[in-house]
């Protein structure tokens, strides 16, 4: 039976909205951003409860609409700065050996979303912050578990590129 | 600044696991590793707890607010939409279109350029190049000179019968005061628009085989009838 079906709005926000909250939060320390974003989310998925087929299925939606939802705000440049702090910390955790070359500005946070691949930021985030295995990765991102390898393998390497050239 | 990852990470199931627990079944190893793990024991539970109500409502608040703005605009638009009708309806009668018709046209301005208009019953409308005739039906011709100075009209089946021929005054339209009726025949109505710069005696031997003099410019258009096989419209 779809995990939606027939629930009514309150339960629905109820059991689903914290985990969609959580998850943005970890993306990003702006509170009124991570809110703004899980509610955009939520109203989403009211929207096409009727599509959902399961669990795994919602909560790979889940995790796939909030990373990109909080890859087009970080692109149009609307979250704040502490949110864009906590999305620093994802180029620091790419690196271990140069995890103290931390990005200097802002504005090299803003090339790496302006010029980074959106498969690439979206398998980095699921990665590193929300601790997904690579078959989790291309669960939520219907992509193989090698497409997966090769998005991070790459954005690692920009990463380095983006620190070497600061 | 570090993010709140979890330093063991390797040992920890992904958020989507402990997620999936909290809104489903813990598979036996997530169940297994949350038995002994008071932090992400933690992290369900804390999904498990009510969320503000206050976000509750302010959510249920903004998804009617939005149905509202959709609903708002959907009446903006409806209502602009009319008052534009009405516009346009007012506009119309003050400023009545003197072209049979009425449609619009768009065509280089100074280049020689003919509208049919088929008159069928109380309604004119363009004659769209591909639209049948009927026998009754009235044709009426307006044209752009451009810098000519001299129109023939000519029906060319079943041999060419001037139908009209008047001067133009390079730059102004010209309806012609003419209409001619479609008959019962079953051949194509065919129509020769010929520019000129003087009146000129047709040589249709030679016109026919593209041998045009300078000066002169022949358009010809074909106009189906109900019945014959698809007309053609000529340049």
């Amino acid at each position: 039976m779809p995990p939606l079906d027939g629930a009514s709005f309150e339960a629905c926000y109820r059991r689903i909205f914290p985990v969609v909250l959580a998850k943005c939060r970890r993306m990003l320390r702006g509170h009124a951003d991570a809110h703004d974003i899980a509610q955009e989310v939520f109203m989403r998925l009211w929207k096409h409860r009727d599509l959902v087929k399961d669990h795994q299925a919602l909560t790979a939606w889940l995790y796939r609409t909030s990373t990109r939802l909080v890859i087009d705000r970080a692109r149009q440049r609307r979250l704040s700065q502490a949110s864009e702090l906590s999305l620093q910390s994802l180029v620091d955790e790419a690196s271990a050996e140069l995890a103290d070359a931390r990005l200097a500005s802002r504005r090299q946070l803003q090339t790496l979303f302006r010029e980074f691949p959106d498969q690439e930021l979206e398998a980095a985030i699921l990665g590193r912050f929300d601790r997904l295995t690579h078959p989790e990765i291309a669960e939520v991102m219907g992509v193989s578990e090698r497409t997966v390898r090769r998005l991070l393998t790459r954005f690692d390497e920009r990463v380095s590129t983006l620190k070497e050239s600061a | 600044m570090k993010s709140d990852l979890p330093t063991n990470q390797a040992y920890h199931p992904s958020f989507l696991a402990l997620d999936r627990a909290h809104l489903a079944e813990a598979s036996p190893a997530v169940s297994a590793h949350l038995t002994g793990c008071e932090s992400c024991r933690g992290y369900v539970a804390s999904l498990a707890s009510d969320p503000v109500a206050s976000g509750f409502v302010e959510l249920e608040q903004t998804i009617q607010g939005r149905k509202k703005r959709v609903a708002r605009w959907l009446w903006t638009g409806a209502s602009l939409a009319a008052a534009a009708c009405a516009l346009l309806l007012v506009v119309r009668q003050r400023f009545p279109d003197t072209r049979p018709g009425g449609e619009s046209y768009v065509g280089a301005k100074g280049f020689r350029s003919v509208w049919i208009y088929v008159k069928r019953g109380t309604e004119t409308t363009l004659w769209d190049g591909k639209r049948r005739l009927l026998p009754g039906d009235r044709l009426r011709l307006k044209v752009d000179p451009g810098s000519y100075h001299q129109l023939a009209v000519y029906s060319a089946a079943p041999s060419p019968t001037l139908l009209f021929s008047g001067k133009l005054t390079p730059g102004q339209n010209l309806t012609l005061p003419e209409a001619w009726e479609i008959d019962d025949s079953p051949s194509d109505e065919q129509l020769l628009v010929v520019f000129s710069d003087a009146p000129v005696e047709p040589d249709w031997n030679d016109w026919r085989l593209g041998r045009v003099p300078p000066g002169i410019a022949v358009l010809p258009f074909t106009l189906p009838k109900t019945g014959s096989d698809a007309g053609s419209f000529g340049p």
